[in-house]
């Protein structure tokens, strides 16, 4: 089963040019500390604004520092920030919305009351207040605020599953049984919830990457001086005219990873779950 | 579906209620002393317990959240700054960030419409497949991205349109096209996948069958039917587009509610930040409500959830 799945996604060419530019991305990741241990600090201001050339393959920025080098340490920062929302508010969403799924009654009443409440707040600007009021920028502050509203579309998603799945044959079979609720959560009904889980977070990889960018841009995100896509757009702003590659370059980066998770989470919508119709990311 | 809708208009004050004591409780997440964060530390003595009784500081927490709340409808609650009453200056803003709204809205649907329309009628060719793929590719352009790069080519390098302001004649069309082809992508795949659905109906064959030109059959009869999913994802996409204003609104120096908030934010002007994400909170939480009540008539099977 497992197999064939691999293999109708890897028959879409989308799918393979998206798995082509997450491997290209997780491998710059990987080698920027090794290629460019120090590209944050490694800067000259007298080689500011440069033009690309043999020894900065993509120029340099205001403060001279190497563009290609900040780019690849970039990369590790938004998979980071990507990674860690995702299994954060997938999990904590999928318990709550199992829990509320499985209870029923006045539980399931007052999960489904706090989601309501819960989704009243824009996530992005909810991330936002949250970062314009703290005491210090940081990364794992970030992470935190984008995981305030993140949970919300899992925890209503397994919830709305759920109640399909524990009407069903194999679960009532799991309950003659004598099985512990927890037991048929957990083994019967958990495993038969997770396929919209699954897309549902690629694209929320794509959501959370493109709020983290979002929140950099503006200012707001990453501590100044942590390498990130989006903060570098946000100096490239005050040079659109001299050095306008500052504004494209990180620019392209951050499409080319959105863009992967979307043609990847597409065709995985398309083979575990016809009837998902759109999914809402946090980003902007 | 009476008893719903009630439950669901019910609901409205408290997610109402919910969303202020959000906005409230910013003020209090604000680390140390409110005072520190609004002047810095290095204020004086005197300036700090000036803000400490104006803005009411040792009272108890529900007093305050009563009086947060009467003064800012009252007109009571200022900028720290200028000193102008927050409702005064959003007041200002929002036509701004409404017409912006508007705009965008009006790009996808120019966009999204004859492209998903097409995709429909020409199903499985390369048209198909290419507007699939362009929709996918436009819903991960970064709005901070396309903005500047829009700037560069149509107003820097062309010199089309303005960079900025919302004064110059054509100043609205580059924050529009930003804003709006992100959800033009939405769109898109929406109405392809209803155009779709409705070409395969009996009254689509009925339609045909009458001899109608096949662009009578789509136009008066298919995308007729199909507008009801269209409005309704326009619907649940207006609320994200109010979120979207504030990366776009501060790219363009559009006067609306999102760049009130980025230079709020930016100035510590705490009162003025509440204000602000409260107006985009509670018209999201109403646009959200009223779709999902026009949804529900649309499609009975949504109360039934």
């Amino acid at each position: 089963m497992r197999r064939s799945l691999l293999d109708r996604l890897l028959a879409r060419s989308l799918v393979r040019v998206g798995l082509l530019v997450l491997g290209a991305i997780v491998l710059a990741a990987l080698l920027a500390p090794v290629l460019a241990p120090d590209a944050a600090i490694d800067c000259h201001l007298e080689a500011e604004l440069l033009g690309p050339s043999w020894e900065h393959l993509l120029g340099t920025d205001a403060d001279g520092c190497d563009i290609a080098g900040l780019l690849a340490h970039g990369a590790g920062l938004s998979l980071r920030v990507g990674v860690s929302v995702v299994a954060f508010s997938s999990v904590l969403g999928t318990l709550i919305g199992l829990l509320a799924g499985m209870a029923g009654g006045w539980v399931d009443r007052v999960v489904m009351l706090l989601l309501e409440v819960a989704q009243s707040f824009p996530g992005f600007l909810v991330a936002l207040s949250i970062l314009a009021v703290a005491p210090r920028p940081s990364v794992g502050l970030v992470i935190a605020a984008l995981c305030v509203s993140g949970w919300v579309g899992y925890a209503r998603l397994v919830r709305g599953q759920t109640l399909l799945v524990r009407e069903a044959d194999y679960v009532t079979a799991a309950r003659a049984g004598g099985f512990t609720e927890i037991r048929i959560a957990l083994r019967e009904v958990l495993p038969n919830v997770l396929s919209p889980v699954v897309v549902q977070a690629t694209f929320g990889l794509a959501g959370a990457i493109l709020a983290e960018a979002g929140l950099s841009f503006l200012g707001l995100g990453v501590p100044p001086g942590t390498p990130s896509w989006g903060a570098m757009l946000h100096q490239g702003r005050s040079y659109l005219l001299v050095a306008p590659w500052l504004s494209i370059i990180p620019g392209v980066a951050i499409a080319l990873i959105v863009m992967a998770f979307n043609f990847v989470g597409d065709a995985l919508r398309d083979a575990l779950d016809p009837t998902l119709l759109g999914s809402e990311g946090l980003g902007p | 579906m009476t008893r719903w809708l009630l439950g669901r208009l019910a609901l409205l004050p408290v997610l109402l209620l919910a969303v202020s004591a959000g906005v409230f409780a910013l003020g209090e997440l604000v680390p140390g002393d409110p005072v520190d964060f609004m002047i810095g530390e290095h204020a004086t003595a005197e300036r700090k317990s000036e803000l400490r009784a104006a803005y009411h500081l040792d009272d108890p927490l529900p007093t305050r959240f009563v009086r947060f709340y009467r003064e800012l409808l009252t007109g009571d609650l200022a900028s720290l700054h200028t000193r102008r009453p927050v409702i005064e200056v959003l007041g200002e803003r929002l036509p701004h960030t409404a017409r912006l709204a508007g705009a965008a809205l009006l790009v996808s649907a120019l966009i999204a419409i004859p492209l998903g329309t097409l995709a429909a009628r020409k199903r499985g060719t390369w048209i198909d497949d290419g507007s699939m793929v362009v929709a996918l590719v436009g819903i991960s352009l970064p709005s901070f991205w396309l903005g500047p790069l829009l700037i560069i080519v149509f107003a820097i390098g062309l010199g089309w349109l303005p960079v900025s302001g919302a004064d110059a004649p054509g100043a609205i069309v580059l924050p529009a096209v930003t804003l709006g082809l992100g959800m033009a992508s939405i769109l898109t795949r929406i109405t392809r996948t209803s155009v779709l659905e409705t070409l395969g109906t009996d009254f689509v064959r009925t339609a045909r069958s009458k001899g109608l030109k096949e662009t009578q059959v789509v136009a008066r009869h298919a995308l007729r039917a199909a507008s009801i999913p269209i409005v309704t994802v326009l619907g649940l996409q207006l609320g994200a587009l109010l979120t979207g204003t504030v990366i776009t609104e501060e790219i363009f120096a559009w006067p609306g509610i999102g760049r009130e908030i980025v230079q709020a934010v930016r100035s510590r002007d705490l009162p003025v930040m509440q204000g602000a994400v409260l107006l985009l909170a509670t018209i999201w939480l109403l646009v959200n409500t009223a779709t999902d009540i026009a949804y529900a008539f649309l499609d009975p099977r949504v109360r039934l959830r």
